[in-house]
């Protein structure tokens, strides 16, 4: 006997439509911008030097962005789910508990000491580094500390990163660097090229592996260490596997489009209701989720015209931020208010 | 089969909490760890099902060492029920019961295809079948005991080890319990669980390992291990029944566990 299980969607139903919907906005995102020529130019008939403008349109503004908000979207909501999962808490997101902030630092330094410059790939690999420390401090500092030690953690690491991220850039010859300080800290996907999506694909696909790999033993990780350690978790398996597939993800993410918080702790928290508190499955349709966000987000941006253009992270903190007061408030229980 | 620990010693901050202990337990055997607080039983309980490494001994399933056994296959031979009651997110009845199937799972995680009868079982022994469909989080502390004992009987392993399974359960569903793994035992199972409760203990366990201090006392028939001298020495505790023996009751030994207690100072 197999009674019917969720009310709304069926798991393959609920992953596929996400896809479908994912699909559907990069087609939206790559017909979306301030200029008129680009894909219904080309339908329309546009030929000669306006076609090749309608092109290089699409190929170099276009596609670089809306391949990226969907990766990075991607990866910040599976890097969420499978922390919220690892350290059984709701509240635990990239962009919160310091991941992003410290990835952004790492990928600053890399572009001010000039790094980045001798070779392209200490970008990412400088973020990530510093996205691993991250999360190893955080599992350090708080690993069994619940709640309120995971985002007392996250907050002192957020706010020395970005202290830290903030003089890297102070003590920096260019005169750009302020605009620049505000690129890392609100994060977007805008002006990206194709190398540069080109160079973090990779690693965030190698994080996406390693995330999805640790479904089940996070859905065993629900009763406590102790009992899925009976059941033949292997515990610091499992870890190593959370750490490096966070890290490598978000890192890379973060070393194309600065820090944009929020998407992995509003996506799960949707989703989490959708799959009956699963936290396996939840990792894929966090994912997809993630990447119907960040292209909304960014899709968004584009149309709402104020002056100039909003930064894709301040869009995600107006949305998250609401989200996780409410989250917080909710396990004042475990507060201990 | 059996499972065996041989001179297991466990030490953690420079404390010895299980210390060099001998014991066996054999298919269909029904066995009771019983001791005082700290005496070490979750302890030895961890060691014995391989979720805590011994600092010296080796525990070993068939004589098959658990140190050079894989995880999962370690997990489908002995079914661990820890104390820690606890479920993090608001999954269904069924669904935490599934999870005693993780070990038999392919790689890929596929649930076999007897999952959902090992499942159904599992609930209809421990009368839950019912709210299959709720979440576990909204259970009273009762339900959810009895959800996680069901979580271990759905792993259908030969060995059971169960801290404290019938512990903050009211009389009918301490008996089930006890009756649930006495017929486990009946079935060939070889079930081990720490209990406190004596009566319970004396009343449905072949046998029981009296644990202090992390040495074995004594290991033997309930009768034999619950004697008036070892509650004063190892519980500091005296049956009130003696009380009554002396006035001619003249109940003693084993019938004592059916007493209630009062404390001895000093």
């Amino acid at each position: 006997m197999t009674p019917p299980r969720y009310p709304l969607l069926a798991y393959p139903v609920l992953a596929a439509g996400l896809a479908i919907i994912v699909a559907c906005l990069c087609v939206m995102s790559m017909l979306t911008g301030p200029s008129p020529l680009g894909v219904l130019a080309l339908i329309g008939g546009v030929r000669g030097e306006d076609a090749d403008t309608a092109w290089l349109i699409l190929r170099e503004v276009r596609l670089p962005r809306t391949l990226l908000a969907a990766m990075i979207g991607f990866s910040l909501g599976l890097a969420g789910a499978a922390l919220q999962g690892y350290l059984r808490n709701p509240l635990a997101d990239p962009g919160v508990i310091g991941v992003s902030a410290t990835a952004a630092f790492g990928a600053v330094l890399a572009l001010y000491t000039g790094l980045s410059l001798a070779f392209p790939l200490a970008l990412p690999l400088t973020a990530i580094g510093a996205a691993l420390v991250c999360v190893l401090l955080l599992e350090g500092l708080a690993g069994r500390g619940g709640a309120l030690g995971l985002i007392l953690a996250g907050v002192a690491i957020s706010s020395l990163a970005g202290a830290l991220t903030s003089l890297a850039l102070n003590l920096s010859p260019n005169p750009y660097a302020a605009l620049e300080i505000i690129f890392w800290l609100l994060g977007s996907v805008t002006d990206r090229s194709l190398d540069q999506a080109a160079l973090a694909a990779p690693f965030m696909f190698a994080g996406w592996v390693i995330l999805l790999f640790t479904a089940n033993s996070l859905n065993a990780l629900s009763l406590g260490e102790e009992a899925a350690a009976g059941l033949g978790v292997d515990l610091s398996r499992l870890r190593l596997l959370v750490v490096l597939g966070a890290a490598v993800s978000v890192g890379a993410a973060t070393a194309v489009a600065g820090a944009i918080g929020f998407v992995g702790l509003i996506v799960p928290h949707m989703l989490r209701g959708l799959v009956g508190h699963r936290p396996g499955p939840l990792l894929l349709v966090s994912g997809l989720g993630g990447a119907v966000l960040l292209l909304s987000a960014d899709i968004l941006v584009r149309l709402i015209s104020v002056g100039s253009e909003l930064r894709l992270g301040v869009v995600t903190a107006l949305l998250g931020a609401p989200v996780f007061l409410s989250l917080a408030m909710r396990s004042r229980r475990m507060f201990g208010a | 089969m059996t499972l065996t620990a041989s001179n297991i010693t466990v030490s953690a901050s420079g404390r010895t909490i299980v210390d060099g202990v001998h014991l066996a337990l054999a298919a269909g055997e029904f066995v009771g760890l019983i001791g005082p607080n700290g005496a070490g039983k979750s302890t030895l309980m961890r060691a014995l099902a391989g979720v805590q490494r011994p600092s010296a001994g080796v525990v070993a399933a068939a004589n098959r060492p658990l140190q050079a056994t894989p995880p999962r296959q370690r997990a489908r031979t002995i079914a661990y029920l820890p104390q820690d009651r606890r479920i993090e997110w608001r999954l269904s009845v069924r669904d935490v019961v599934r999870l005693g199937r993780f070990p038999h799972q392919a790689g890929d995680g596929r649930p076999t295809p007897d999952c959902e009868a090992a499942v159904t079982r599992a609930l209809t022994r421990v009368e839950l079948l019912d709210l299959s469909e709720r979440p576990a989080t909204v259970l009273s502390g009762g339900e959810l005991s009895r959800v996680l004992l069901a979580r271990a009987l759905a792993v259908e392993a030969p060995f059971m080890l169960l801290d404290e399974p019938a512990a903050a359960l009211d009389p009918y569903h301490q008996i089930l319990v006890m009756e649930v793994l006495r017929d486990c035992a009946r079935n060939g199972c070889g079930v081990m669980a720490a209990i406190h409760d004596l009566a319970l203990a004396a009343r449905y366990m072949d046998r029981l390992i009296l644990l202090d201090a992390g040495r074995i006392v004594c290991d033997g028939p309930p009768a034999e291990v619950i004697t008036p001298e070892r509650l004063r020495e190892v519980y500091h505790v005296e049956s009130v029944s003696e009380i009554g023996a002396e006035m001619g009751d003249g109940l003693g030994g084993g019938a004592a566990a059916f007493r209630s207690w009062r404390r001895i100072r000093g």
